[in-house]
Formats: structure tokens, C-alpha cells, sequence
């Protein structure tokens, strides 16, 4: 085919397109003998032109407004189904949670880590700082106290007395002569002027005074470890001219021998009170040994002083209990593990029976730093022998004489947990610990974790809060009883089908009663909505006494297609069927009759209901016994459609089989009116057989199945014979064997129902004996289907 | 400036400006739902007019410059995406009684785009007025004020490409 043959076609074409079919064929075949394949394209073009309009110009004009009303619906029905039925927002509620509680997991981390690796630092410089400072003092007070040992006079006053042991063996001679000496009292007088430094950290602070006792106290001992010298002279328990004891002659012998100065931090309590040194009370000191030359000779010594002072262990306190948290303990502790200076609690572990009760020495408990096992300071009670306690970490650490830390957590003197850091000090023998209770150090720490703990519950509750609603929505989806569909709010649920579920339904303002027939989002594809609202448009303009009008339609809040239509109060043809399978003649003839009414009626407004089964038939009660309404007027056809679009090809065509005119199985979408009749025909016999007739059943055939025996000794009857003859023409397998329209069906009937009349009264007494046990009937079969 | 050359031009200028517009409608549909190109074409007209109002003589004539337009970037977006899905095997077309082609069925697009070829050769008038009552979603009465034809001979030529289409795409 070349332009110029399709020319001449077209010429053809518009020649014939008007014309009748017979005059059509008539000019093709003479055009035959002429140019043939111009008359074979003509005639195709012809074929395909007539069979059905598919392509309408009257459309053309409404189209835009159809089409965006429909694309709206389409974007209306998205929007919901995203916001109701999705999982997207779940989806993304979730993750963004997780998004959150990870940004939320990532920052604490880093802030806790930062915020402990600062405290950790700031510990471990402390640390050493209050090593360095105790040092400094330390250094600070030898220098006063070797720059006494350098004056003249006292030089001179202890070479004097030295000189008073050379000739004197006895001791009580000695100790007289010593206690007696002039030179003890000069000594006495300047030492009672010499003032130590101030080194508080509290330089403003006044000083207690101690009139009564003199500030500086001091001893002296010679080469031959004899006390020669102290600042008790007067007390008698001091005996001068004794040797020291051999702790004693060490640390005198060492200052002599190497003409250093030596400190000896304070000692534990019990240690502390030794015969070595004049005895005094419970307190520990801090002393300095210094050797004191001989006056001619400033590098021989002739003897060791040694000099403490109240105001000294009061500095040495300030300087250790300088701490950072208010809870924290900073103690000196010996090597033994003995703590030498003040600490927290410890009255409190003195009157525990167990921290010191087996050290005494002297009557002194001394408080080991050992670790209890258990809380005290809870009350907790220890279960192990004191003898047999660990040292604390920072206790072994020092008895190894080694510098350390610990951020994680032990247990200290008191059995709390602490976390803390230690340092030997060579230099004095002795080292110190500052320990912070766990709690305290990292307390900060405490509210970073419990603010984020709460800020990572909104989140996790918004998530919660969605899922249970999806969930609950999930669930509760079939379940639409009170739900707000349009202007109507469903009561309670009163079918199912494949495609939706029908609820009873109020008219929310007008308070009209309704059915809602809900079709499931499942079942429809956006794409066809619009041929729904044309189809159910069309069908609304239907209005007829026998088919359930239409009220409205649309798209709920839910994304549910719903149409509302009048609500029935009756049974279906079906249900009454199975309750009582041999209806009289008249009767059927009855329903009938009414149904072809409706069918009429919608055939004229070329609308085919293409669905007709006893399911479809609706006999009521009121307004009038027996009132026939034909349901679903249009929604076969277009939810249908959708339907087989969407779903297999095998499941193309729609409807009950049986009831299906099989020229439905070619053309599924067939609006020819004839399908319906084949339907009606169909339904004619189920109702005088109660049984599904065969396709294209013979009249034996159909007499046969009659098994009634009242309507079996009807059948030669006129009426009978004309109503067979009726039914099987409309339900013959070919269109053109049915009769041309519904209408000729209705006329015949109503001869027929002439004959075979159902009067008033015989409906309302059916309904009257029949009606309670019905509905009774009903409501069970629809509660033994429900409960399948 | 002759009808041909400001047509010409209009096109060039328009064409972006359209094929933004449908990018955006394509993009925003999913491979289920169909958008009439009417839709589409009407929507470009309102808002291209608006823009220039005097550019354009006459709706119609913009329609039928955006006709060509669409079918462009409708073939162009479904040989695309079928290069991309698949190979070419051949798919029947859903003539659909709605004047419409559903945009994301690429072969629906390609295939009407082949016929219109096709019908071309054979007749360029009806192949126009296939093209604008296709992607150009112009009424009758719109094609024989663009033609300069009256409704009459384009209603006849309508029915007898529609039978052509309908014999190529079902026969």
C-alpha cells in the first residue's frame, strides 16, 4: 500500500463511511472486481470503524475537566495511602531514630571520653604539682632551719655543752649537769625568739599564738648520740646525756656523717612517740635534722639538731588538703602502708573494731591503708579478718616505690571506691596519695549521661508512638465500624465481597441511612478511578423503584473508593432461595417481572449491568412485600475491568459462572445489553430449578431439572410453556437467538404475570409466616460464613 | 516573518521550556498511573501563555506546535527508558477509548509514534491529525482551525485514520 492507494482508499472510505452496511457491501464488491487491495483495505478500515466507537469526538471537549478532576483523585488516593496505609513513614520515622540515637551515642562518647581525659590529666598533674610543692617547702624550711643551725651563738652554746659530756661519765651527774647548764636555758631564750617562716597558704590568717609553749621545738644531740639539748629542759621525763635508740643514732649518725640535712615526714601516729625523741602527745610531726658545726670549724660537726614546730604540720596539712573535690583525701603514707597524716573518716574507722585495733603502738591505733572488702562508710560490715585486708592499689604502688595512677575505680581505706594517683617521694621517704571517690570525679559525667539518655527517648518514643500506630491502623484496617467515610459515618458491617465490604452507613448531616460499599485500595489501580466515577455517574442517573439508587461516591480520608447507596432491608434472591428452594411460580414470575423493569430502565440509559445473579437481587419487606431491587448497577462493570487489568489474565472475566453470557469469555468488556438478558434467562431457571442451568440447555433438559412437583404438574400450562420458551431464548449461547431487547422480555412477562398472579395478600402472608424465621435464618447463615 | 519561520522558531524556544515541564510530570508518575498528555499540554499552554501572551496567534496553534513537542519528548522518554528495561520485544498497545496514552508504557508511546510514521508516508494530513489529537489532546473543532480545514473533512479524516490505527494495532 502506497500513498496513492491509501488515496483512492480514503476517497472510497469517506464515500461509504455514512452509508448502510448492505450498500457498504454492495460497492466493495463491485470495487472488488476494479482494484482489489484497495477494497480489501476498505473494507477492514470499515470492519474496524463500525464495531465499536472507541475513539468519541463528542468526549473530546469534557475531556480536560474529566481528566484533571481524575488526576486529582489519583494524586488525592497517593497522598493518603502514603500518610495512612505506607510504611514509608514508618520507614523513615525508624531511621530517623536511629540516625538520632546515633549522633546522640557518637557525641556522648566523645564528650565523655574528652570530659574523663581532661579529669585524668588534670589528676595526674595535681598529682605531681603537690609532689613538687611539698618538695618546695620542704626545701624551704631546711634552708631556715640550717641557717639557725649556722648562727654563732647557738654554734657556740652547743660546743659548750658538748664540751660538758667530755668530763662528766655518770649519767644522772651528766643529766643534772645538762639540765642545769646555763647554756640549756640561753638556748631555750633563742629559740624562743626565732620565729619560722609563714609559708601558710593563708599568708593573711593569723597564727595561733602559743604563749605558753614555745613555737620552735628542738633536741640536740652530740657526736656520741647523747641529747644535750631540748626544748623541754625542765620536764624531767627527759633524760640528757642518754644515747638515742639505734632509729635514732641512724638518722643522727647519717647528718653527721655526711653533713646533710634530713627530713623525716610525719610517721603514723604510733610510730611517731618513740623513745628517740622527747615525748610529747599523739601528734605526728614534720622534723628537720640538721648538722651544727663547730664554731672554729665549719666543716666539722659537732652535733644533730633537730626542729619541729605545730605550725609546721599545720602548713604541710594545707598543702596536702589543697584538693579539688571537696570529698577527696590527700594523705603522706610509708612505705609500711601506715597513713601518716590526716584523712577523712578516720574517727569513724577508729570506732570501727577492725582498721587499727591490732597495730597499736605505744596505745596509738596507726590506720593502715588496707581495703576493708566492704563500704564502711555505708555501715557495711567487713567479713574478713583485718590481719588479712589487701593493701590498697595506691598502698602497694607506694610500697614498691613507684609513681601511679588509677582511673578506673579501687577500693581505699574506707572500702569506697576511688580512683586516684600516687607519687614517691625519694627525697623524704615517704609518699603521697590523693584519691577521689569515683562517684565525685565522674559525677559530671552522671548528667551528660542521663541528658542524653532522656533527649534519646523522644525520638524512640515518637518511633514507639508510630509503630503502635501503624500497627494498631494495620489491624485495625478491616475494621472501618465508626469511621467517617465522605459524609457518612459506617455503623455496623453488613457483607463482604472480593471486592469490598459493604457497611450501614449514616448520612452525617441529613441522618439518612445508607449502604457504604467500600472497595478495597488492593483492588483498584488509580489509573481506572476515573472510568469508576463515569460508570457510577451514569449509573446514579438511574432511578427506578426496583434498583438501588445511587447516593454517592468518592475517595474517603482513607484512600478507600466508597459508594454510598440506598440501603435495602431484605434478603437476596439467593439467601431466599436456599431458604425455601420451591418459591411458586407466581411468585418468581413476580420478581421477575421486576427485575426485566430495572433492567429497562438502565438499558435505556445504555447502561448494561452485566452482573446479574441471585446475588444481585435484593427482595424486601418494606416499603412494599416483595419489592425487588437489582444492586451494583455499574460497579460490575468498572470495578471488573479494573480488576482483570490488574490481576492475571485468567482471571480476566468477572462475574458469578454460569450467569456469564459466553460471548463475555472473547470480548470481556462487552456493553452489548444482550449479556444481561443471557443473565436474566439464566436467573429465570434458577429460580424454577434452584439449580445453575448448563450452558445452552435444552427444554427436556431444563424440565428435567425441575424437581418441584407442584411447578412439574404446571408445566403444560399456556403461561408455563410461553415462560420456558422466554427463558430459554434469553439464555442462549448465541446474541442473536436472545430476544432484540429487555423490552420484548418485559411485555411477554407481564402476559405471563397476568396469568399468574401474586396477589397483595399472599406476599404479605409469606412474609408474615416466613419473615422472623428468615431473617432468624439469614443472620445465622451470614455468622456461619463470618465465622469461617 | 512568514507562518513557517515564527512556528519554527516558537518551537525551538518552547521546546525546553515543555520538555522541562513533562520531565517533571514523568518523573512525578509512577510506572501505574497514566497522565493524559491533554493534561499535559493544556497545563504547558497555560502556563506558556501566561508567559508570553502575543507570541502564540491562537490556542490552537499552540497546541498544535506543542502536539509535535510532546510526541518528541514522549518518544524520546520511552526509547530511553525501553533501552534501559529491556530489549525491544514487541508489546500490544492498549487503544484506550480515552484519548490517552499511558505515558509510562513506553511501547504504547513507540508504537503509536511508529504508526504515525507509517500513516505519514501513506497520508501527512491525517498523520498530523493523529499526532495533535493524540499527544496533543486537541479537539476536532482545534485541528480544523490549526489545518485551516473545515470540521466536516476533519471529523472524516479522524474516522478513517482511527479505523486505520485500529486495523494496524488490533488487525
Amino acid at each position: 500500500m502506497d500513498s496513492k492507494k491509501y488515496a483512492e482508499a480514503k476517497k472510497v472510505f469517506f464515500d461509504l463511511v455514512d452509508q448502510s452496511p448492505e450498500e457498504q457491501v454492495r460497492k466493495l464488491q463491485m470495487l472488488e472486481l476494479e482494484d482489489k487491495s484497495v477494497a480489501d483495505e476498505v473494507s477492514l478500515l470499515l470492519a474496524n470503524h463500525s464495531s465499536r466507537t472507541i475513539i468519541g469526538n463528542r468526549e473530546s471537549t469534557e475531556h480536560a475537566s474529566t481528566s484533571t478532576r481524575g488526576t486529582y483523585t489519583v494524586n488525592w488516593m497517593r497522598f493518603n495511602r502514603f500518610l495512612y496505609g505506607g510504611w514509608l513513614p514508618l520507614c523513615i520515622a525508624i531511621s530517623a531514630t536511629f540516625i538520632l540515637l546515633g549522633i546522640g551515642w557518637y557525641l556522648h562518647k566523645r564528650l565523655y571520653e574528652r570530659v574523663r581525659a581532661d579529669y585524668e590529666r588534670a589528676a595526674t598533674v595535681v598529682a605531681d604539682q603537690k609532689v613538687r610543692r611539698v618538695l618546695q617547702w620542704t626545701r624551704w624550711h631546711e634552708q631556715q632551719v640550717l641557717s639557725w643551725a649556722a648562727r654563732d651563738d647557738i654554734q657556740e652554746l652547743v660546743a659548750r655543752l658538748d664540751a660538758l659530756t667530755q668530763g662528766i661519765t655518770d649519767p644522772a651527774e651528766l643529766d643534772h649537769a645538762l639540765r642545769g647548764a646555763d647554756e640549756q636555758r640561753k638556748l631555750a631564750v633563742i629559740f624562743n625568739q626565732l620565729t619560722p617562716p609563714n609559708l601558710s597558704l593563708n599568708p593573711e590568717a593569723e597564727i595561733p599564738t602559743q604563749r605558753s609553749a614555745p613555737r620552735m621545738k628542738y633536741a640536740i644531740w652530740n657526736r656520741s648520740f647523747q641529747l644535750i639539748a631540748d626544748w623541754q629542759f625542765q620536764n624531767t621525763a627527759v633524760r640528757f646525756g642518754e644515747p638515742a635508740s639505734s632509729n635514732g643514732k641512724i638518722t643522727v649518725s647519717r647528718v653527721l656523717d655526711t653533713n646533710s640535712t634530713h627530713v623525716e615526714m610525719p610517721k603514723p601516729a604510733g610510730e611517731t612517740v618513740s623513745k628517740d625523741y622527747p615525748i610529747e602527745t599523739n601528734l605526728s610531726y614534720v622534723m628537720f635534722f640538721v648538722p651544727i658545726f663547730s664554731p672554729g670549724d665549719n666543716s666539722r660537726a659537732i652535733g644533730a639538731m633537730m626542729i619541729r614546730s605545730d605550725s609546721l604540720l599545720e602548713e604541710l596539712r594545707e598543702i596536702l588538703e589543697d584538693v579539688i573535690f571537696s570529698e577527696s583525701n590527700c594523705y603522706l603514707i610509708t612505705k609500711e602502708g601506715g597513713i601518716a597524716t590526716r584523712v577523712r573518716d578516720s574517727d569513724l574507722l577508729s570506732s570501727i573494731p577492725g582498721p587499727s585495733s591490732n597495730n597499736l603502738s605505744r596505745g596509738v591505733p596507726v590506720l593502715y591503708a588496707r581495703d576493708p572488702g566492704a563500704n564502711l562508710l555505708k555501715g557495711e560490715t567487713p567479713t574478713t579478718d583485718p590481719t588479712t585486708w589487701p593493701a590498697t592499689l595506691s598502698a602497694m604502688g607506694i610500697a614498691n616505690q613507684k609513681d601511679g595512677q588509677n582511673f578506673t575505680g579501687y577500693q581505699d581505706y574506707r572500702g569506697v571506691t576511688v580512683v586516684g594517683a600516687w607519687r614517691w617521694i625519694e627525697k623524704a621517704n615517704v609518699g603521697i596519695v590523693m584519691e577521689v571517690p569515683l562517684e565525685r570525679a565522674y559525677g559530671n559525667l552522671d548528667y551528660i549521661d542521663r541528658a542524653f539518655r532522656i533527649m534519646s527517648t523522644i525520638p524512640l518514643t515518637a518511633a514507639l508512638g508510630l509503630i503502635a500506630f501503624s500497627l494498631i491502623r494495620y489491624f485495625r484496617a478491616y475494621d472501618l465500624t465508626n469511621r467517617t467515610v465522605g459524609a457518612y459515618r459506617l455503623r455496623e458491617k453488613i457483607g463482604e465481597g472480593g471486592l469490598g465490604i459493604v457497611y450501614k452507613g449514616e448520612h452525617q448531616i441529613l441522618g439518612r441511612k445508607a449502604a457504604i460499599k467500600l472497595i478495597k485500595p488492593s483492588a483498584i489501580s488509580t489509573g481506572t478511578i476515573r472510568r469508576f466515577e463515569r460508570e457510577v455517574r451514569l449509573a446514579s442517573l438511574l432511578n427506578h423503584q426496583n434498583a438501588v439508587s445511587i447516593y454517592d461516591f468518592g475517595v474517603s480520608r482513607d484512600g478507600l473508593l466508597y459508594c454510598a447507596m440506598e440501603l435495602v432491608d431484605g434478603v437476596t434472591l439467593s439467601q431466599l432461595l436456599s431458604y425455601d428452594p420451591n418459591i411458586p411460580i407466581e411468585r418468581a414470575m413476580h420478581f421477575l417481572y421486576q427485575v426485566s423493569s430495572a433492567l429497562q430502565e438502565a438499558h435505556s440509559l445504555q447502561l448494561v449491568h452485566r452482573d446479574i445473579k441471585p446475588q444481585n437481587i435484593m427482595i424486601c419487606r418494606t416499603p412494599a412485600s416483595d419489592l425487588v431491587k437489582v444492586v451494583d448497577f455499574g460497579l460490575a462493570k468498572s470495578i471488573g475491568e479494573t480488576i482483570s487489568r490488574d490481576v492475571t489474565a485468567t482471571r480476566a472475566v468477572m462475574g458469578t459462572p454460569g450467569f456469564i453470557a459466553p460471548e463475555r469469555l472473547e470480548s470481556p468488556w462487552s456493553a452489548d445489553p444482550k449479556i444481561d438478558l443471557f443473565s436474566f434467562g439464566v436467573l429465570g431457571m434458577y429460580m424454577l430449578t434452584a439449580k445453575v442451568p448448563p450452558l445452552g440447555v435444552s427444554r427436556e433438559g431444563l424440565i428435567d431439572m425441575i424437581q418441584c412437583p407442584v411447578l412439574k404438574n404446571r408445566l403444560p400450562s399456556l403461561p408455563m410453556v410461553t415462560l420456558m420458551e422466554l427463558l430459554l431464548s434469553c439464555a442462549s449461547p448465541l446474541p442473536e437467538r436472545r430476544p432484540d431487547s429487555i423490552r420484548a422480555v418485559r411485555e411477554t412477562l407481564g402476559t405471563i404475570c397476568q396469568e399468574l398472579r401474586w396477589n397483595g395478600e399472599d406476599r404479605d402472608a409469606w412474609w408474615a409466616e416466613h419473615g422472623d424465621s428468615l431473617k432468624e435464618w439469614t443472620s445465622r447463615g451470614r455468622t456461619d460464613i463470618a465465622s469461617k | 516573518m512568514t507562518e513557517s519561520r515564527r512556528a519554527e522558531d516558537l518551537t525551538t524556544t518552547t521546546y525546553e521550556q515543555m520538555k522541562r515541564l513533562a520531565a517533571s510530570y514523568l518523573q512525578l508518575e509512577s510506572s501505574t498511573v497514566t497522565l493524559s498528555p491533554t493534561v499535559l499540554v493544556h497545563e504547558a499552554y497555560l502556563k506558556l501563555s501566561r508567559q508570553d501572551e502575543d507570541r502564540y496567534q491562537s490556542r490552537g496553534h499552540f497546541l498544535a506546535l506543542a502536539a509535535t513537542m510532546m510526541r518528541r519528548i514522549l518518544v524520546d522518554h520511552a526509547r530511553s527508558r525501553k533501552r534501559i528495561k529491556r530489549g525491544g520485544e514487541y508489546v500490544r498497545v492498549v487503544f484506550d477509548e480515552e484519548l490517552k496514552i499511558s505515558l509510562s508504557n513506553e511501547e504504547d508511546v513507540l508504537a503509536i509514534d511508529e504508526l504515525i510514521e507509517e500513516l505519514h508516508k501513506l497520508d501527512e494530513r491525517q498523520a498530523k491529525i493523529v499526532e495533535m489529537r493524540f499527544f496533543g489532546g486537541m479537539t476536532v473543532p482545534e485541528v480544523a482551525e490549526v489545518l485551516g480545514l473545515s470540521t466536516r473533512t476533519i471529523e472524516n479524516e479522524w474516522r478513517m485514520c482511527r479505523a486505520w490505527l485500529r486495523k494496524r494495532l488490533e488487525g
